[in-house]
Protein backbone atom coordinates (compact mmCIF):
# COMPACT_ATOMS: atom_id res chain seq x y z
CA UNK A 1 0.00 0.00 0.00
CA UNK A 2 1.08 3.53 -0.75
CA UNK A 3 1.46 5.57 2.42
CA UNK A 4 1.28 8.93 0.68
CA UNK A 5 -2.34 8.31 -0.30
CA UNK A 6 -3.63 6.97 3.00
CA UNK A 7 -3.63 7.94 6.62
CA UNK A 8 -3.14 5.09 9.08
CA UNK A 9 -3.95 7.11 12.20
CA UNK A 10 -7.61 6.18 12.32
CA UNK A 11 -10.04 7.56 14.85
CA UNK A 12 -13.54 7.85 13.42
CA UNK A 13 -14.71 11.44 13.68
CA UNK A 14 -18.19 10.12 14.34
CA UNK A 15 -17.11 8.91 17.79
CA UNK A 16 -16.48 12.45 19.02
CA UNK A 17 -19.78 13.60 17.50
CA UNK A 18 -21.61 10.83 19.30
CA UNK A 19 -20.00 11.66 22.62
CA UNK A 20 -20.76 15.35 22.16
CA UNK A 21 -24.42 14.54 21.50
CA UNK A 22 -24.62 12.70 24.83
CA UNK A 23 -23.08 15.63 26.68
CA UNK A 24 -21.03 13.33 28.87
CA UNK A 25 -17.98 14.61 30.70
CA UNK A 26 -14.96 13.27 32.54
CA UNK A 27 -14.68 9.57 33.29
CA UNK A 28 -18.09 8.74 31.77
CA UNK A 29 -17.00 10.15 28.42
CA UNK A 30 -13.65 8.39 28.61
CA UNK A 31 -15.26 5.06 29.36
CA UNK A 32 -17.68 5.33 26.46
CA UNK A 33 -14.89 6.56 24.18
CA UNK A 34 -12.97 3.40 25.04
CA UNK A 35 -16.01 1.25 24.25
CA UNK A 36 -16.55 2.95 20.91
CA UNK A 37 -12.84 2.53 20.22
CA UNK A 38 -13.39 -1.20 20.72
CA UNK A 39 -16.28 -1.05 18.27
CA UNK A 40 -13.99 0.63 15.73
CA UNK A 41 -11.43 -2.09 16.44
CA UNK A 42 -13.88 -4.68 15.06
CA UNK A 43 -12.88 -3.45 11.61
CA UNK A 44 -9.41 -4.88 11.78
CA UNK A 45 -9.66 -7.77 9.36
CA UNK A 46 -9.18 -7.12 5.66
CA UNK A 47 -11.14 -9.86 3.88
CA UNK A 48 -9.38 -11.69 1.09
CA UNK A 49 -10.78 -10.29 -2.16
CA UNK A 50 -12.47 -12.81 -4.40
CA UNK A 51 -11.19 -13.42 -7.92
CA UNK A 52 -13.76 -11.09 -9.46
CA UNK A 53 -13.05 -8.31 -6.98
CA UNK A 54 -9.33 -8.78 -7.50
CA UNK A 55 -9.82 -8.33 -11.23
CA UNK A 56 -11.70 -5.09 -10.63
CA UNK A 57 -9.06 -3.85 -8.21
CA UNK A 58 -6.36 -4.54 -10.79
CA UNK A 59 -7.91 -2.04 -13.16
CA UNK A 60 -9.16 -4.75 -15.48
CA UNK A 61 -12.21 -4.28 -17.66
CA UNK A 62 -15.30 -4.34 -15.42
CA UNK A 63 -16.97 -7.71 -15.24
CA UNK A 64 -20.16 -6.57 -16.90
CA UNK A 65 -18.26 -5.16 -19.87
CA UNK A 66 -16.28 -8.34 -20.28
CA UNK A 67 -19.48 -10.37 -20.34
CA UNK A 68 -20.94 -8.04 -22.94
CA UNK A 69 -17.85 -8.35 -25.15
CA UNK A 70 -17.94 -12.13 -24.85
CA UNK A 71 -21.63 -12.19 -25.81
CA UNK A 72 -21.05 -9.98 -28.87
CA UNK A 73 -18.12 -12.15 -29.96
CA UNK A 74 -20.20 -15.31 -29.55
CA UNK A 75 -23.05 -13.88 -31.65
CA UNK A 76 -20.66 -12.69 -34.37
CA UNK A 77 -18.98 -16.10 -34.45
CA UNK A 78 -22.29 -17.92 -34.69
CA UNK A 79 -23.44 -15.66 -37.55
CA UNK A 80 -20.18 -16.15 -39.45
CA UNK A 81 -20.33 -19.92 -38.98
CA UNK A 82 -23.95 -19.98 -40.13
CA UNK A 83 -23.10 -17.97 -43.24
CA UNK A 84 -20.26 -20.29 -44.20
CA UNK A 85 -22.46 -23.33 -43.57
CA UNK A 86 -25.26 -21.97 -45.73
CA UNK A 87 -22.85 -21.08 -48.53
CA UNK A 88 -21.25 -24.52 -48.36
CA UNK A 89 -24.65 -26.22 -48.46
CA UNK A 90 -25.54 -24.24 -51.58
CA UNK A 91 -22.18 -25.10 -53.13
CA UNK A 92 -21.39 -21.44 -53.57
CA UNK A 93 -17.98 -21.40 -51.97
CA UNK A 94 -14.74 -21.52 -53.94
CA UNK A 95 -13.73 -25.10 -54.58
CA UNK A 96 -10.79 -25.18 -52.20
CA UNK A 97 -12.90 -23.67 -49.40
CA UNK A 98 -15.66 -26.12 -50.19
CA UNK A 99 -13.20 -28.98 -49.78
CA UNK A 100 -12.06 -27.63 -46.45
CA UNK A 101 -15.66 -27.40 -45.25
CA UNK A 102 -16.38 -30.91 -46.53
CA UNK A 103 -13.34 -32.29 -44.71
CA UNK A 104 -14.35 -30.52 -41.52
CA UNK A 105 -17.90 -31.76 -41.81
CA UNK A 106 -16.71 -35.30 -42.48
CA UNK A 107 -14.78 -35.20 -39.23
CA UNK A 108 -17.73 -33.94 -37.24
CA UNK A 109 -20.75 -35.76 -38.64
CA UNK A 110 -20.88 -39.28 -37.15
CA UNK A 111 -22.37 -40.96 -40.21
CA UNK A 112 -21.91 -40.46 -43.93
CA UNK A 113 -24.15 -37.77 -45.32
CA UNK A 114 -26.24 -38.84 -48.28
CA UNK A 115 -26.53 -36.20 -50.95
CA UNK A 116 -30.02 -34.83 -51.27
CA UNK A 117 -31.94 -35.21 -54.51
CA UNK A 118 -31.82 -32.25 -56.80
CA UNK A 119 -35.19 -30.84 -57.81
CA UNK A 120 -37.04 -32.51 -60.65
CA UNK A 121 -36.35 -29.64 -63.00
CA UNK A 122 -32.69 -29.58 -62.16
CA UNK A 123 -30.43 -29.78 -65.18
CA UNK A 124 -29.16 -33.26 -65.82
CA UNK A 125 -32.19 -34.92 -64.27
CA UNK A 126 -32.83 -37.84 -66.56
CA UNK A 127 -35.58 -40.15 -65.42
CA UNK A 128 -34.96 -43.05 -67.78
CA UNK A 129 -31.43 -43.30 -66.41
CA UNK A 130 -32.77 -43.53 -62.88
CA UNK A 131 -34.90 -46.65 -62.62
CA UNK A 132 -34.86 -46.56 -58.82
CA UNK A 133 -36.60 -43.29 -58.57
CA UNK A 134 -37.05 -42.15 -54.98
CA UNK A 135 -40.54 -42.14 -53.55
CA UNK A 136 -40.62 -38.40 -53.10
CA UNK A 137 -41.23 -37.84 -56.80
CA UNK A 138 -44.65 -36.43 -57.71
CA UNK A 139 -47.43 -38.94 -58.23
CA UNK A 140 -48.38 -37.60 -61.62
CA UNK A 141 -44.94 -38.16 -63.05
CA UNK A 142 -45.00 -40.48 -66.05
CA UNK A 143 -44.88 -44.07 -64.98
CA UNK A 144 -44.97 -43.23 -61.33
CA UNK A 145 -48.31 -44.68 -60.26
CA UNK A 146 -47.88 -48.11 -61.72
CA UNK A 147 -44.36 -48.43 -60.54
CA UNK A 148 -44.89 -47.34 -56.98
CA UNK A 149 -48.48 -48.35 -56.17
CA UNK A 150 -49.39 -51.31 -58.29
CA UNK A 151 -47.74 -54.42 -56.99
CA UNK A 152 -46.73 -57.35 -59.02
CA UNK A 153 -49.69 -59.81 -59.00
CA UNK A 154 -47.28 -62.62 -58.29
CA UNK A 155 -46.13 -60.81 -55.17
CA UNK A 156 -48.46 -61.39 -52.20
CA UNK A 157 -47.34 -58.04 -50.75
CA UNK A 158 -47.31 -57.04 -47.15
CA UNK A 159 -49.38 -58.90 -44.63
CA UNK A 160 -52.81 -57.38 -44.17
CA UNK A 161 -55.12 -57.57 -41.19
CA UNK A 162 -57.63 -60.33 -41.27
CA UNK A 163 -60.48 -57.99 -40.29
CA UNK A 164 -61.01 -55.38 -42.98
CA UNK A 165 -62.56 -52.95 -40.52
CA UNK A 166 -59.90 -53.29 -37.90
CA UNK A 167 -58.02 -50.42 -36.41
CA UNK A 168 -54.75 -51.38 -38.04
CA UNK A 169 -56.29 -51.28 -41.42
CA UNK A 170 -57.60 -47.80 -40.98
CA UNK A 171 -54.18 -46.61 -39.92
CA UNK A 172 -52.40 -48.35 -42.75
CA UNK A 173 -54.90 -47.26 -45.34
CA UNK A 174 -52.57 -44.90 -47.09
CA UNK A 175 -49.87 -47.53 -47.24
CA UNK A 176 -52.28 -50.08 -48.64
CA UNK A 177 -53.53 -47.80 -51.31
CA UNK A 178 -51.62 -49.61 -53.99
CA UNK A 179 -53.07 -52.96 -52.95
CA UNK A 180 -56.59 -51.52 -52.92
CA UNK A 181 -56.12 -50.27 -56.40
CA UNK A 182 -55.00 -53.69 -57.42
CA UNK A 183 -58.17 -55.25 -56.02
CA UNK A 184 -60.69 -52.60 -57.24
CA UNK A 185 -58.89 -51.26 -60.20
CA UNK A 186 -62.08 -50.42 -62.12
CA UNK A 187 -63.75 -48.49 -59.31
CA UNK A 188 -62.33 -45.10 -60.08
CA UNK A 189 -64.87 -42.91 -58.34
CA UNK A 190 -64.43 -44.25 -54.83
CA UNK A 191 -61.49 -43.09 -52.79
CA UNK A 192 -59.48 -45.46 -50.68
CA UNK A 193 -61.35 -44.49 -47.53
CA UNK A 194 -64.72 -45.12 -49.09
CA UNK A 195 -63.63 -48.50 -50.35
CA UNK A 196 -62.48 -49.46 -46.90
CA UNK A 197 -65.90 -48.61 -45.48
CA UNK A 198 -67.68 -50.53 -48.16
CA UNK A 199 -65.61 -53.56 -47.47
CA UNK A 200 -66.21 -53.44 -43.77
CA UNK A 201 -69.95 -53.22 -44.37
CA UNK B 1 -4.56 -0.51 11.66
CA UNK B 2 -7.19 0.18 9.02
CA UNK B 3 -6.25 3.04 6.71
CA UNK B 4 -8.54 6.04 6.42
CA UNK B 5 -10.03 6.76 3.06
CA UNK B 6 -9.13 10.20 1.75
CA UNK B 7 -10.50 12.27 -1.13
CA UNK B 8 -7.15 11.90 -2.86
CA UNK B 9 -7.34 8.10 -2.77
CA UNK B 10 -10.88 8.22 -4.12
CA UNK B 11 -9.86 10.56 -6.96
CA UNK B 12 -7.04 8.24 -7.97
CA UNK B 13 -9.26 5.17 -7.65
CA UNK B 14 -11.86 6.81 -9.89
CA UNK B 15 -9.12 7.28 -12.47
CA UNK B 16 -8.40 3.54 -12.29
CA UNK B 17 -5.14 3.67 -10.34
CA UNK B 18 -4.68 0.06 -9.11
CA UNK B 19 -2.83 1.06 -5.93
CA UNK B 20 -5.57 3.55 -5.04
CA UNK B 21 -8.25 0.94 -5.75
CA UNK B 22 -6.45 -1.45 -3.43
CA UNK B 23 -6.17 1.28 -0.78
CA UNK B 24 -9.87 1.98 -1.11
CA UNK B 25 -10.66 -1.69 -0.65
CA UNK B 26 -8.37 -1.97 2.37
CA UNK B 27 -9.93 1.11 3.93
CA UNK B 28 -13.56 0.10 3.45
CA UNK B 29 -13.73 -3.69 3.35
CA UNK B 30 -12.88 -4.29 7.05
CA UNK B 31 -15.68 -1.96 8.16
CA UNK B 32 -18.15 -3.54 5.78
CA UNK B 33 -17.20 -7.03 6.93
CA UNK B 34 -17.48 -6.07 10.60
CA UNK B 35 -20.83 -4.37 10.02
CA UNK B 36 -22.30 -7.39 8.24
CA UNK B 37 -20.85 -9.82 10.78
CA UNK B 38 -22.15 -7.93 13.82
CA UNK B 39 -25.55 -7.41 12.25
CA UNK B 40 -25.96 -11.17 11.96
CA UNK B 41 -25.08 -12.03 8.38
CA UNK B 42 -24.43 -15.73 7.94
CA UNK B 43 -22.09 -15.13 5.01
CA UNK B 44 -20.48 -11.82 5.86
CA UNK B 45 -17.38 -12.44 3.74
CA UNK B 46 -19.33 -13.44 0.66
CA UNK B 47 -21.65 -10.50 1.08
CA UNK B 48 -18.68 -8.15 1.42
CA UNK B 49 -17.38 -9.34 -1.93
CA UNK B 50 -20.80 -8.77 -3.49
CA UNK B 51 -20.80 -5.23 -2.11
CA UNK B 52 -17.49 -4.43 -3.81
CA UNK B 53 -18.54 -6.14 -7.02
CA UNK B 54 -21.43 -3.70 -7.06
CA UNK B 55 -19.40 -0.68 -5.97
CA UNK B 56 -16.22 -0.83 -8.03
CA UNK B 57 -17.71 -0.76 -11.55
CA UNK B 58 -19.69 2.39 -10.72
CA UNK B 59 -16.89 4.15 -8.86
CA UNK B 60 -16.24 6.63 -11.65
CA UNK B 61 -19.80 7.96 -11.33
CA UNK B 62 -19.71 8.58 -7.59
CA UNK B 63 -19.58 12.16 -6.37
CA UNK B 64 -18.83 13.49 -2.90
CA UNK B 65 -15.29 12.23 -2.45
CA UNK B 66 -14.43 9.87 0.37
CA UNK B 67 -17.58 10.50 2.39
CA UNK B 68 -19.70 9.87 -0.71
CA UNK B 69 -17.98 6.54 -1.32
CA UNK B 70 -18.29 5.56 2.35
CA UNK B 71 -21.99 6.37 2.36
CA UNK B 72 -22.57 4.42 -0.84
CA UNK B 73 -20.64 1.34 0.19
CA UNK B 74 -22.56 1.08 3.46
CA UNK B 75 -25.84 1.74 1.66
CA UNK B 76 -25.07 -1.22 -0.60
CA UNK B 77 -24.00 -3.34 2.37
CA UNK B 78 -27.17 -2.49 4.27
CA UNK B 79 -29.34 -3.36 1.26
CA UNK B 80 -27.59 -6.67 0.71
CA UNK B 81 -28.04 -7.53 4.37
CA UNK B 82 -31.76 -6.78 4.16
CA UNK B 83 -31.91 -9.04 1.10
CA UNK B 84 -30.24 -11.80 3.07
CA UNK B 85 -32.70 -11.38 5.95
CA UNK B 86 -35.63 -11.54 3.53
CA UNK B 87 -34.25 -14.65 1.86
CA UNK B 88 -33.84 -16.25 5.25
CA UNK B 89 -37.34 -15.35 6.36
CA UNK B 90 -38.81 -16.82 3.17
CA UNK B 91 -36.91 -20.07 3.66
CA UNK B 92 -38.16 -20.63 7.21
CA UNK B 93 -41.85 -21.00 6.54
CA UNK B 94 -41.99 -24.47 8.07
CA UNK B 95 -42.49 -24.15 11.83
CA UNK B 96 -39.49 -25.35 13.75
CA UNK B 97 -39.96 -27.91 16.51
CA UNK B 98 -36.84 -28.12 18.60
CA UNK B 99 -37.92 -31.36 20.24
CA UNK B 100 -37.77 -33.10 16.87
CA UNK B 101 -34.39 -31.68 15.92
CA UNK B 102 -31.53 -33.81 17.13
CA UNK B 103 -28.83 -31.47 15.85
CA UNK B 104 -26.84 -29.30 18.23
CA UNK B 105 -26.69 -25.68 17.07
CA UNK B 106 -25.56 -22.68 19.09
CA UNK B 107 -27.67 -19.56 19.22
CA UNK B 108 -26.26 -16.37 17.70
CA UNK B 109 -25.85 -14.83 21.13
CA UNK B 110 -23.99 -17.87 22.41
CA UNK B 111 -21.68 -17.81 19.39
CA UNK B 112 -20.89 -14.15 20.06
CA UNK B 113 -20.31 -14.89 23.73
CA UNK B 114 -17.90 -17.69 22.84
CA UNK B 115 -16.06 -15.42 20.44
CA UNK B 116 -15.82 -12.32 22.58
CA UNK B 117 -16.35 -13.54 26.11
CA UNK B 118 -19.11 -12.26 28.40
CA UNK B 119 -17.67 -8.72 28.50
CA UNK B 120 -16.33 -8.52 24.93
CA UNK B 121 -17.51 -5.69 22.71
CA UNK B 122 -19.27 -8.10 20.36
CA UNK B 123 -21.29 -9.48 23.25
CA UNK B 124 -22.17 -6.01 24.48
CA UNK B 125 -23.32 -4.99 21.01
CA UNK B 126 -25.36 -8.17 20.67
CA UNK B 127 -27.33 -7.14 23.75
CA UNK B 128 -28.48 -3.89 22.12
CA UNK B 129 -31.66 -3.57 20.17
CA UNK B 130 -31.20 -4.31 16.48
CA UNK B 131 -31.81 -0.73 15.34
CA UNK B 132 -29.58 0.69 18.08
CA UNK B 133 -26.78 -1.66 17.09
CA UNK B 134 -27.29 -0.82 13.42
CA UNK B 135 -26.94 2.92 14.04
CA UNK B 136 -23.89 2.64 16.28
CA UNK B 137 -22.14 0.28 13.85
CA UNK B 138 -22.84 2.50 10.86
CA UNK B 139 -21.65 5.61 12.66
CA UNK B 140 -18.47 4.05 14.03
CA UNK B 141 -17.48 1.46 11.42
CA UNK B 142 -18.62 3.54 8.48
CA UNK B 143 -17.61 6.85 10.04
CA UNK B 144 -20.90 8.21 8.74
CA UNK B 145 -22.57 11.39 9.86
CA UNK B 146 -26.09 11.45 11.29
CA UNK B 147 -27.45 12.58 7.91
CA UNK B 148 -25.63 9.83 6.02
CA UNK B 149 -26.72 7.20 8.53
CA UNK B 150 -30.32 8.36 8.27
CA UNK B 151 -30.18 8.05 4.48
CA UNK B 152 -28.65 4.56 4.66
CA UNK B 153 -31.28 3.16 7.02
CA UNK B 154 -34.19 5.15 5.60
CA UNK B 155 -35.11 6.90 8.83
CA UNK B 156 -35.27 10.53 9.87
CA UNK B 157 -32.24 12.21 11.41
CA UNK B 158 -34.17 12.67 14.65
CA UNK B 159 -35.01 8.98 14.84
CA UNK B 160 -31.41 8.04 14.20
CA UNK B 161 -30.24 10.46 16.87
CA UNK B 162 -32.62 8.90 19.39
CA UNK B 163 -31.52 5.37 18.50
CA UNK B 164 -27.91 6.42 18.86
CA UNK B 165 -28.47 8.03 22.25
CA UNK B 166 -30.37 5.05 23.65
CA UNK B 167 -27.88 2.64 22.17
CA UNK B 168 -24.90 4.42 23.71
CA UNK B 169 -26.53 4.57 27.12
CA UNK B 170 -27.46 0.89 26.92
CA UNK B 171 -23.95 0.02 25.82
CA UNK B 172 -22.50 1.84 28.83
CA UNK B 173 -25.02 0.19 31.13
CA UNK B 174 -24.20 -3.31 29.85
CA UNK B 175 -20.49 -2.57 30.13
CA UNK B 176 -20.87 -1.44 33.74
CA UNK B 177 -22.88 -4.56 34.48
CA UNK B 178 -20.22 -6.79 33.01
CA UNK B 179 -17.25 -4.98 34.55
CA UNK B 180 -16.19 -3.19 31.37
CA UNK B 181 -15.14 0.47 31.64
CA UNK B 182 -17.86 2.94 30.80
Amino acid sequence: MNDDTTNHDRTPAAIEDMLADLELTGAEAEGLRALLGDVAGLASEVPEPSQNVRALLGGAVPLRSRRRLAAVAAVAGALALGGVSAAAAANRLPSHVQEVVADATGGVVPHPVKPTDPPNDAPGRDQPDQPDRPTNAPDDAPGQIQKSTKPDPSDPGPARPADPGSHGRAHNEANDRGAEQFEDDDDDEDGPGRRANDKSD
Amino acid sequence: MTPVLTDEVVAKARAGDPSALTALYEALAPGVLAYLRNRGSRDAEGLTQEVFLQLLPRLHRITGGASGVRALVFTIAHSRLIDEFRRRSRSTEVPYESDLDGRQHHSAEREVMEQWGPSGIGTLLARLGDDQRMVILLRVLGDLSLDETARVVGKSVGAVKQLQRRGLLALREHAEGSGEPG
